[in-house]
């Protein structure tokens, strides 16, 4: 049991061409910016948008194939989704919201509402049964649209966006309940999201979407030790710094656009693409002038200052988004505009090949 | 001024003529079936003069003491417009071919001067029955009538000469009635009674009188009785 | 400008409002000899023009529903050229003066007419039959509930019918348990409006169906040809028909005011 799909389409300006296989019993998380086309695949892979090309097969069975002139209707596709925007049926309770599924496919009314009482258990939505969407929490309205994508036993999960509509303090039980059920279904999971703590603590593997093109895909301790975007940089916290191996004496520089970083890799090749990555925490800064040593240095201005929980996260203007996170007490000495030496040892910085230019 | 429908041209012309010859002096009409301006004079509209196509109308503004001055001035008679294919050459004709053919009838509703008028008329071609079985409305006032034979739907109907004096129409063919079926409308002029009578008095000379005839009877109207 | 002030001109608009709103329609009741209903409603034109108006303005109801709902989907959902022109076109009716709307059936449906040329070669005759009153009193009736309609459909979410096929409901399926609850305040809205209108019409359907009792003769004809010689009875009738399009609007909205 397992989806592979491979497709192009085209909406509007928007192109999106990937190629994905979530196997069963397995969850894949789908990240990106915002516009980079993760709705629009949930949209292809439910029916709801036809692809111009390549193929989708679940189990084996061919869903859409354009070549062949094969597409079947999103009625007929076993695939449950839990819509961003939840999109609950306003005039339906939460017992015939559940139901609907069932009573759309010939089930009769009272048999499709027994049936799904199970599952209304399971979520935890027997007391909400015969209230409206209106009068639901946003985590009681997101249980709703999970048991509705699953009453009908489908055979491919796709949720998107699960968390979005809950407060944050309501995230974690929802994150905890997830886990369950995504571990209970037997078939391929897709989970959409652009919390990167979502992806990493409910998915096996991550594939990261920028602009309609698969950028990486792993799994998510590849993604957190070796990002090859921004993006996927940001997920996971660390600074990235690409460039180009070149001997320098005894030692190895990366040369960037920014400053040339002091390097040790692991099996250096020289003119190699590689990219570096680095903690926040790594980075310390000095008064400008301070001798350097070994390490790598570069003198720079201030750009902004953040307070995260109890840290202080310094924005740096060279190289453009370069963070450092200090304590309190060493933030104070560097308002923004000033000018500070950064200052990171060759063993805190972590290359790797460069895979995507 | 109110006036009865079937006097708009005539009297849009009287009123100029009129305007032309007592500079200062301005006329406003308001047309509508007899019983309708009858009922606006009651309701209170306020008017200087009225005409009207019945005389019965005018007889009942009189008991009311709500008219004074009352004069006849023009007569006015029926004529058949048809406006079908194949139309009859003569109202004999069209009498003998009316009860077996498929015709359309128009007429006004005897609610209204040119209806009853319509129905005396009938009655004295014999043919009250046979109109009944093949009428399809009674219109709200004679100009309806005439409105349904021009634009189609109709196939024959009853309205005043004056309405059709002018010029009938394409397709419209006119049929005069036989002297034996004529009726004569009496169409009557009076002053309101509330008001200063003098201005109101002075057209109704007007009206009588040789220029007032003169346009009148260009319109098709006949001398008062 | 003083608060005050403001309060006190606000009172009285909504006063004149209500006098101008209000007021005629209580002098019409107040005015009806209803001692006379009795004999009015035993009456066989006034019992005729009941029955016609009722019959005539529920057919026309039918048939803006049936052509107006499809209509009022299309341009509410669908995107084509020529979209906005055709939204115009159909509210055109609505400011169109009901005997210029009487006219303009009679150019398309008369003998002479575009269409009406082509069914008079099959022996169908359109003008002076109560088809023609059907249609007279929907055509100046239908564009409201098809504008109704339409803003109420634009309003909904495309995406709940998007959802709820891809829980295996079929389209028609997802029609009628999606849309058609989502609707249900501007349909019953629309049709109260559409056949308020429809039992009111007079200029449209005098030119173009004319008025003979038991064919043609709807209330509001009766109650203009009879003012001409029984006011009173004019009024009684024309009170009456008030009464029937007051239960109409409720029946109709009744508890729904509220979406």
């Amino acid at each position: 049991m397992s989806l592979h799909a491979q497709l192009a389409l085209t909406r509007g300006s928007f192109s999106l061409e990937l190629a994905l296989d979530a196997p069963a019993g397995q969850t894949v998380a789908l990240v990106g910016p915002n516009g980079s086309g993760k709705s629009t695949l949930v949209e292809a892979l439910a029916g709801l948008l036809p692809i111009d090309s390549g193929e989708i097969t679940l189990d084996g069975a061919v869903l859409e194939r354009p070549g062949d002139g094969i597409r079947v209707r999103p009625q007929q596709r076993p695939v449950g989704v839990s819509f961003q925007g939840l999109w609950l049926f306003p005039q339906l309770s939460v017992r015939d919201n559940v139901a609907y599924g069932p009573m759309a496919t010939g089930t009769p009314r009272q048999a499709a509402r027994a049936g799904v009482q199970e599952l209304l258990k399971r979520l935890d939505l027997v007391a909400l049964a015969q209230r409206r969407p209106a009068e639901l929490s946003g985590g009681e309205a997101q249980r709703v649209a999970l048991a509705r994508a699953l009453a009908l036993r489908p055979r491919l999960l796709l949720l998107d966006e699960p968390l979005s509509a809950l407060d944050i303090e309501a995230r974690p039980r929802m994150r905890a309940l997830l886990h369950e059920l995504l571990a209970e279904f037997p078939g391929p999971r897709l989970l959409i999201t652009h919390e990167p703590l979502e992806a990493l603590l409910l998915a096996d593997h991550v594939v990261v979407l920028e602009h309609g093109r698969v950028v990486q895909a792993g799994t998510t301790a590849e993604l957190r030790s070796r990002p090859q975007t921004r993006y996927a940089a940001t997920l996971s916290g660390v600074n990235l710094l690409s460039g180009t191996l070149e001997a320098d004496g005894s030692g190895w520089l990366l040369r960037t656009a920014g400053p040339a970083l002091r390097v040790l890799p692991e099996q250096p090749t020289p003119g190699a693409a590689l990219h570096a990555t680095v903690h926040p925490a790594a980075v310390r800064l000095l008064e400008p002038g301070t001798p350097a040593g070994e390490a790598t240095s570069w003198t720079t201005r201030v750009e902004s200052v953040e307070l995260h929980d109890d840290r202080v996260r310094v924005r740096l203007a060279d190289p453009p988004g370069f963070v450092a996170e200090l304590e309190l007490e060493d933030a104070r000495r560097f308002g923004p505009g000033t000018e500070v030496r950064a200052w990171l040892p060759a063993k805190a910085l972590s290359v790797y090949p460069r895979m995507v230019p | 001024m109110l006036a009865a429908a079937s006097l708009a041209e005539s009297f849009h012309e009287l009123g100029r003529a009129y305007e032309r010859g007592h500079p200062g002096e301005r006329l406003v009409f308001s047309f509508a079936g007899s019983q309708t301006i009858a009922a606006q004079l009651r309701a209170g509209a306020s008017a200087h003069l009225i005409a009207t196509a019945h005389p019965a109308v005018m007889e009942r503004l009189r008991q009311e003491k709500r008219v004074l001055d009352v004069d006849e001035f023009a007569t006015n008679r029926l004529v058949w417009v048809f406006a079908g294919a194949d139309p009859p050459a003569s109202t004999a004709e069209l009498a003998r071919r009316l009860p077996n053919s498929d015709w359309r009838l128009v007429l006004a509703a005897p609610e209204v001067p040119a209806g009853r008028y319509a129905q005396e008329a009938l009655e004295r071609m014999g043919l009250r029955e046979a109109a009944e079985a093949r009428l399809v409305s009674r219109e709200l006032d004679v100009k309806g009538v005439l409105a349904k034979l021009q634009l189609g739907g109709a196939d024959a109907g009853l309205v005043y000469a004056t309405d059709v004096a002018a010029a009938p129409g394409a397709g419209l063919t006119v049929l005069e009635l036989p002297e034996a079926a004529q009726v004569r409308a009496h169409y009557r002029i009076a002053a309101v009674a509330s008001q200063k009578r003098t201005r109101a008095r002075a057209f109704i000379g007007f009206v009588r009188g040789r220029e007032g005839q003169a346009i009148l009877r260009a319109h098709g109207f006949g001398a008062a009785s | 400008m003083n608060a005050r002030w403001v309060g006190l001109a606000l009172w009285l608009a909504v006063l004149t409002g209500l006098a101008l709103l209000v007021l005629p329609l209580l002098g019409l009741l107040a005015r009806a000899p209803w001692s006379e209903t009795a004999a009015l409603l035993t009456s066989r034109t006034v019992q005729q023009a009941l029955l016609l108006s009722l019959v005539v303005s529920a057919a026309a109801v039918a048939l803006s529903l049936a052509v107006g709902f499809p209509l009022a989907w299309l341009v509410a959902r669908r995107s084509f050229p020529g979209r906005r022109v055709l939204r115009t076109l159909l509210t055109l009716p609505m400011v169109l003066p009901p005997v210029v709307a009487g006219v303009a059936l009679l150019a398309a449906f008369g003998e002479r007419g575009l269409l009406g040329g082509a069914l008079a070669a099959f022996g169908v005759r359109v003008p002076f039959t109560t088809l023609a009153a059907v249609l007279a009193a929907a055509f100046v009736a239908a564009p409201f509930l098809i504008a109704t309609l339409e803003a109420g459909i634009a309003q909904t979410e495309r995406r709940l019918e998007d959802v709820a096929a891809t829980l295996g409901a079929s389209r028609w399926h997802a029609f009628r348990t999606v849309l058609l609850p989502a609707i249900r305040p501007s349909l019953l809205a629309g049709i109260a409006l559409c056949w308020a209108r429809a039992l009111g019409e007079f200029g449209a359907t005098i030119t173009f169906a004319g008025n003979l009792e038991g064919r043609t003769q709807t209330v509001p004809l009766a109650i203009y040809q009879t003012l001409q010689t029984r006011p009173e009875q004019a009024f009684l009738l024309g009170a009456i028909l008030l009464l029937i399009s007051l239960c109409l609007l409720a029946g109709l909205r009744g508890g729904r005011f509220a979406a």
